[in-house]
């Protein structure tokens, strides 16, 4: 595997992915939406509730962070059912595969198109989250809460694991379906278990600590390792070449 | 260039190569002329060292593409049989970013690109997305995309399917000029004027085998007569007809719309056929072609019918 292969891939796919509105749109819209309108949700509930502790409030920016979560994992799915069913379709990666370029740069180049943007878009939403929830719920910590060691570990090791997990998945299943939409509906299952952790979060039946977050880090990055080494036994160049489409 | 021994690629029980020798000589012009299933583009991708061969001997540039497949690569370009450009892209990042996977810096490829283009006869269409294009256009951006590496070896599947016969001869010209300039070119078609016009020497391939190996004009000659007469006496009396008149020329093939007479002099076949009362609907004599050869050789026609 070459880097620079993989870069170059990469770039390719990042600016076929640049050009459709519907993926600019939900990498924008969705993170800046969400960083916009939790810290009002903050607002609300330290004027509605002042006597809340300023432990249930720590609480609640630990679970909103979280909610990012489902965006890191959801996001990726765009960019890669376009970046492998798109070009399943059209047999755009054949020529690709007739040059020297390596099938793991190929693989690897379609995880960067895939994870970068959705973390650069996350990070921003979660970091611009976090300035404003600081200063929300200031009345009632006294301080800014954000960020803490456990922030470190989300966006820094679950965010990405977890986004490298969908892009794995969206590589299984690129294999066996030839539709983008069905591709993105199958892979978008994988946001069920991360919003049941959200909502576990909310009724207070899971704690987001730092024992817990690396925990679930280990299991996705677990996960990754499993799911890397079958999505590089599907993305095989005579298969591709012989048996897809 | 091109050396295969017995080279057999199975898929599970079925052969679609079974047992092939050919070799291919550098700057030659080497076609595989086979109807749809031949095992044409089977043969085609393990000389692009993209499939893997399942028994036999494969050489090019003397060396094993199961072993080293991305140096081969390296000096192969591929015209596939089916249109894959990029369409997110425009004509110009297409070759640039073909180009940029086989490593080829920024300072090579921007005058390449441009050289290309001209080659192609795009220039105009230098920044215009690929959906914009027509097919032959396509066709002339995707050979143009196979010579960003300069290959020594230039692979063509199916180069003409579905252009119409302006385009083609526009392709074809490009196709001569880069045979002038000594690129090695490897053909497959099921196209027979196609063939006749690109290939020096080829091999006609049926169901995974060779069927025969050399020029269009020796095939012909080996295995048909100088010239063709095609009468028609309606769909009920061909057969009918054909038995009638089974002497004349040297064979005959009984189609289901027409009836084939070869034979080194088609009007003097036809004057027998008058006068023995029979008058066709129509008829044409014409010289044998590389679809009869295959006819004779297969008892099938190339194109499904």
């Amino acid at each position: 595997m070459r880097v620079d292969d993989a870069w170059t891939v990469a770039s390719k796919d990042l600016r076929a992915a640049w050009q459709r509105k519907g993926i600019r749109y939900g990498l924008g819209v969705f993170p800046l939406l969400s960083a916009a309108s939790l810290p009002l949700v903050v607002r609300l509930v330290v004027t509605q509730r002042p006597d809340l502790t300023p432990a249930a409030v720590e609480e609640l920016l630990r679970s909103f962070l979280f909610f990012f979560m489902i965006a890191v994992s959801s996001l990726p799915t765009a960019i890669a059912s376009y970046a492998l069913i798109g070009e399943k379709v059209e047999r755009s990666l054949e020529p690709m595969l007739a040059t020297p370029v390596s099938v793991g740069s190929v693989l690897v180049g379609k995880m960067i198109a895939a994870v970068v943007p959705t973390l650069v878009a996350v990070w921003t939403a979660a970091a611009v989250f976090m300035v404003l929830a600081n200063r929300e719920a200031a009345p009632i910590l006294g301080h800014g809460y954000f960020p803490q060691a456990v922030t470190w570990v989300q966006l820094l090791i679950l965010m990405p694991a977890a986004a490298l997990m969908t892009v794995n998945l969206d590589i299984l299943v690129s294999a066996r379906v030839s539709d983008v939409r069905s591709a993105q509906q199958i892979a978008g299952l994988v946001v069920l278990p991360v919003s049941g952790l959200y909502v576990a979060a909310q009724l207070g039946s899971l704690a987001l600590d730092m024992g817990v977050l690396l925990g679930m880090s280990v299991v996705v990055l677990a996960i990754d390792v499993v799911t890397l080494w079958a999505a590089r036994r599907v993305f095989d160049r005579e298969e591709i070449l012989t048996r897809w489409g | 260039m091109i050396r295969a021994r017995n080279l057999t690629k199975a898929y599970g029980s079925m052969n679609a190569v079974d047992g092939i020798d050919f070799e291919v000589r550098r700057g030659e012009s080497f076609g595989l002329l086979g109807p749809n299933g031949a095992g044409k583009s089977t043969t085609m991708r393990m000389i692009a060292s993209t499939t893997r061969r399942t028994s036999g001997e494969l050489e090019i540039l003397g060396k094993d593409p199961n072993r080293n497949g991305p140096e081969i690569r390296a000096h192969l370009g591929v015209v596939p049989q089916e249109g894959n450009l990029d369409t997110e892209l425009t004509c110009a990042e297409n070759l640039y970013v073909y180009g940029r996977y086989f490593g080829l810096s920024r300072a090579f490829l921007k005058p390449k690109v441009d050289e290309l283009l001209a080659f192609a006869q795009l220039e105009e269409k230098r920044d215009a997305k690929v959906n914009a294009l027509s097919g032959g256009m396509k066709r002339r951006l995707t050979i143009a995309r196979a010579l960003v590496n300069e290959p020594e070896i230039l692979l063509l599947d199916e180069p003409t399917t579905g252009l119409d016969p302006q385009a083609r001869h526009i392709l074809w010209d490009r196709l001569f000029r880069l045979r002038e300039q000594g690129v090695t070119l490897v053909t497959t078609t099921h196209f027979m004027d196609e063939a006749e016009q690109l290939c020096e020497r080829l091999i006609v391939m049926d169901r995974g085998r060779i069927m025969a190996e050399g020029s269009p004009h020796e095939l012909i000659r080996q295995h048909s007569t100088r010239e063709v007469l095609e009468v028609r006496f309606g769909s009920a009396r061909n057969v009918e007809v054909g038995a009638a008149i089974a002497d004349i020329g040297e064979r005959q093939e009984v189609l289901p719309d027409r009836i084939l007479i070869y034979s080194d002099s088609g009007e003097l076949a036809l004057g027998e056929i008058l006068a023995r009362g029979f008058d066709p609907l129509t008829s044409l004599v014409r010289r044998s072609s590389l679809e009869d050869v295959f006819l004779r050789l297969t008892g099938r026609s190339l194109v499904d019918e």
